[in-house]
């Protein structure tokens, strides 16, 4: 469940516009707010970072991976939590992801409630302003 | 029929009647000066011809005579000719000034030899003997003792003489007509005929003692052709000369002859090779050419030295082929070595090196074309084997290929399978909701079905991707849309890699013939082979295929990367089996993609491109039917 007090948006970052649709469709219909981006270009250009919740990245995007965007944001001295949500099958980098502090790493496709689970997951972990 | 006639035209039988036979007369000249006067020259011979040079039948044993001494001396002999045409010159005046003609001509070159053709020579040469310069031998030649008696020859004239016994040609009768029973023999009125049929009957006493024999003589023309009409079947008659019948008309006795034949029921032959072609079955004749070569023997001794004597022409059966089929008589009854004339030649002896030709080639074409059978055969077999094990080489790299893009197929199936569950997860929320908001599952809905397509696409490429040939399944189709679909399926695993893919469209259609499966195999290889390439970290990685129609009306698809390029001096390895330089490769790929291309008609380029990373175009010959 959302919490009310932290009406916090969810940026969705995929490169495949079925699924950025999908997925953003999932949350909107489990109570989020969400934000939607193609690139993780766009993602840093465009997106409200004081205003976001968490973030859910697919790993491939063309240009920067969704890797390179959570150490981007991390360098850039963001705590963002990050969801990975990837149609690839590596396990390597799904440990990777885990060890360095990723709230889930869902494979493609997954069950809402697990997807519903690490967003909830990653808001009660942000610190309130 | 043309060409034997022909033959039996050169060949020209010869003999003639009696007084008018050829007499060859040689008069024997001092020994002395003809043997002195050859040392330290050729020997001269001078042949007499008795009438122009247009006369066949002198000119015939002259040529005989000629080539014989020609042949006997190697060349070294001098051969003069002279055609005293006395038969249409027979004043003595003429006969007088053309022998001094002829002293004052050989003067200077007595001949060694002089040869007398006919009887006209022979009588010439005898009776201006001193006048020629009497120191020739002298050899006549043409007819019987005889005639030669009668010309009363000096005893150093030498002749070849042609006998003419009738009992040979009765023999060659009854040979070929064995059941016949009466004997016709026909004689005309002349003296000369007369004497033929006296001779003929002391001959013939013994051989007309089996037939019922009848002499016809002292008739008029149409009483010969009368009773000739009226010869029993099992008659033979036998044709002596004609040169006058009973009512005093003069005959060339072969034009009787002809005459007598036309309508006889019964078979004639007769002594002379003249009256065959005029009705005559045939006889025992002498040839010119025979004669000629006796003639030229008498003269080699002649002019050797050595002692000559009268000698006889030889002579031979002839027959008219014509005539034994006309009275049904039998070939095989003919003596060994018997002449046929006018032989109608069977197929084979008629057409032998032809046949013989013909058959060889045909013999040959037909072992040729079983050996081309078999090798056809035997190519197809080894066709069809080493298409099959291409087409199985081609399944393994196909099968390669997938399993080598499997991870970004994987991924790329994932993704509308992942995006259907997301939407029907948030279409059952929506719908649980108090107010549900149709026009979003409607959207939703819409969205699903989309993804569905798209994994349905991606299921139907991988389909493709291992689709197992048995055959070459030919299909027309643009190169161009090809390359499209490589790169959907591509796609995943370049962007896996971090590639960039980037592509450029010929503007006009790009029709090729070919399996589609193998072409887009093709391009894989290439593409994978280039993606493999782009190892270099930092590097920018693009792959960029771009299809085009070349100015020589071919498609072309080039493939080019940002790698390193192809080492120099690689070129011609790149494309060998086996060749490569990853520790993962099977060094197939691009091996198996040049039989491929090859396979249709078409060729493979490899080059370096001017950033440095290395371009392979693919060209394939454009399907009939033009290209826009």
């Amino acid at each position: 469940m959302p919490l009310e007090t932290s009406p916090r948006v969810v940026a969705v970052v995929d490169d495949d516009p079925s699924m950025l649709r999908s997925v953003q469709r999932l949350l909107n219909a489990n109570g989020f707010s969400t934000e939607g981006y193609p690139s993780a270009e766009t993602f840093l250009v465009q997106a409200p970072l004081q205003n976001l919740g968490c973030t859910i990245f697919d790993i491939q995007l063309g240009g920067m991976s969704g890797v390179e965007l959570w150490q981007h944001l991390k360098e850039s001295g963001s705590d963002l939590p990050v969801i990975f949500i990837t149609a690839l099958e590596d396990e390597t980098l799904e440990r990777a992801a885990l060890e360095a502090g990723c709230v889930a790493y869902l494979r493609k496709p997954f069950p809402a409630k697990s997807l519903i689970a690490a967003v909830n997951t990653a808001l009660v972990s942000l610190p309130p302003d | 029929m043309g060409v034997l006639r022909n033959s039996v035209c050169l060949r020209q039988w010869f003999t003639r009647v009696g007084g008018l036979c050829l007499l060859l007369f040689v008069t024997d000249v001092p020994a002395a000066a003809g043997e002195a006067s050859t040392e330290n020259r050729s020997p001269r011979v001078l042949v007499l011809y008795p009438y122009d040079e247009r006369i066949a039948a002198t000119t015939v044993a002259g040529e005989a005579i000629r080539a014989r001494l020609l042949d006997a001396t190697g060349g070294k002999i001098d051969l003069f000719s002279e055609f005293l045409d006395l038969a249409r010159f027979p004043e003595g005046d003429y006969i007088e000034r053309m022998a001094q003609f002829l002293a004052t001509k050989y003067s200077g070159r007595s001949p060694d030899v002089v040869i007398a053709l006919g009887e006209q020579s022979a009588k010439f040469v005898v009776t201006h003997r001193a006048t020629l310069g009497g120191d020739a031998k002298i050899i006549v030649a043409g007819f019987n003792k005889s005639t030669a008696l009668k010309l009363n020859l000096p005893p150093d004239v030498i002749g070849a003489f042609t006998e003419f016994n009738i009992i040979k040609t009765a023999a060659l009768a009854r040979r070929l007509h064995p059941s016949a029973r009466h004997l016709f023999v026909l004689g005309g009125s002349s003296e000369f005929d007369h004497w033929w049929l006296e001779t003929a009957k002391a001959d013939l006493a013994e051989f007309s003692k089996n037939y019922d024999t009848t002499y016809l003589e002292d008739l008029t023309i149409e009483e010969f052709v009368a009773k000739a009409a009226a010869f029993p079947p099992d008659s033979i008659a036998l044709a002596l000369t004609i040169f006058k019948d009973r009512s005093g008309r003069n005959f060339i006795p072969r034009d009787a002859i002809k005459q007598i034949s036309g309508t006889a029921s019964a078979p004639i032959f007769g002594p002379y090779s003249t009256y065959i072609d005029y009705g005559s079955v045939g006889g025992n004749v002498v040839t010119f050419e025979a004669l000629g070569e006796t003639v030229a023997d008498l003269t080699l001794d002649a002019l050797d030295g050595k002692p000559i004597t009268h000698v006889q022409a030889p002579h031979f059966d002839v027959v008219d082929a014509r005539q034994l089929k006309r009275w049904g008589l039998s070939e095989q009854n003919l003596p060994s070595g018997t002449f046929q004339m006018y032989r109608q030649p069977t197929f084979l002896e008629q057409y032998w090196l032809t046949a013989l030709v013909v058959s060889t080639v045909i013999t040959l074409q037909s072992v040729f074309i079983i050996i081309l059978l078999f090798e056809r055969r035997r190519r197809r077999t080894a066709e069809v084997e080493s298409r099959h094990r291409l087409l199985e080489v081609i399944h393994l790299n196909q099968s390669a290929t997938a399993g080598a893009l499997s991870a970004s197929i994987a991924h790329e199936l994932n993704q509308p399978l992942g995006a259907i569950r997301s939407n029907a997860e948030a279409a059952s929320i929506v719908l649980r909701s108090a107010c549900p908001d149709l026009k979003l599952i409607e959207q939703i809905l819409t969205d699903i079905q989309d993804d569905d397509q798209r994994a349905h696409d991606i299921i139907s490429r991988m389909r493709d991707l291992l689709k197992k040939r048995a055959e070459i399944e030919w299909q027309e189709f643009d190169l161009s849309e090809l390359t499209a679909t490589a790169i959907k399926i591509l796609k995943g695993e370049a962007v896996r890699r971090g590639i960039e893919v980037s592509s450029k469209r010929a503007g006009e259609a790009l029709p090729v013939r070919a399996d589609k499966i193998h072409v887009q195999q093709v391009i894989l290889n290439i593409a994978i082979n280039a993606m493999d390439a782009m190892t270099k970290a930092g590097k920018e990685r693009k792959l960029t295929l771009e299809t085009r129609l070349t100015k020589d009306a071919k498609a072309e698809l080039s493939i080019s990367d940002s790698g390193e390029g192809i080492p120099d001096g690689k070129f011609g390895t790149i494309f060998e089996p086996f060749y490569t330089t990853k520790a993962a490769g099977t060094g197939l790929g691009l091996s198996i993609a040049r039989t491929i291309v090859e396979t249709y008609g078409g060729r493979i380029l490899a080059s370096n491109g001017g950033d440095g990373g290395a371009v392979f175009r693919v060209i394939l010959p454009l399907a009939r039917g033009g290209t826009r």
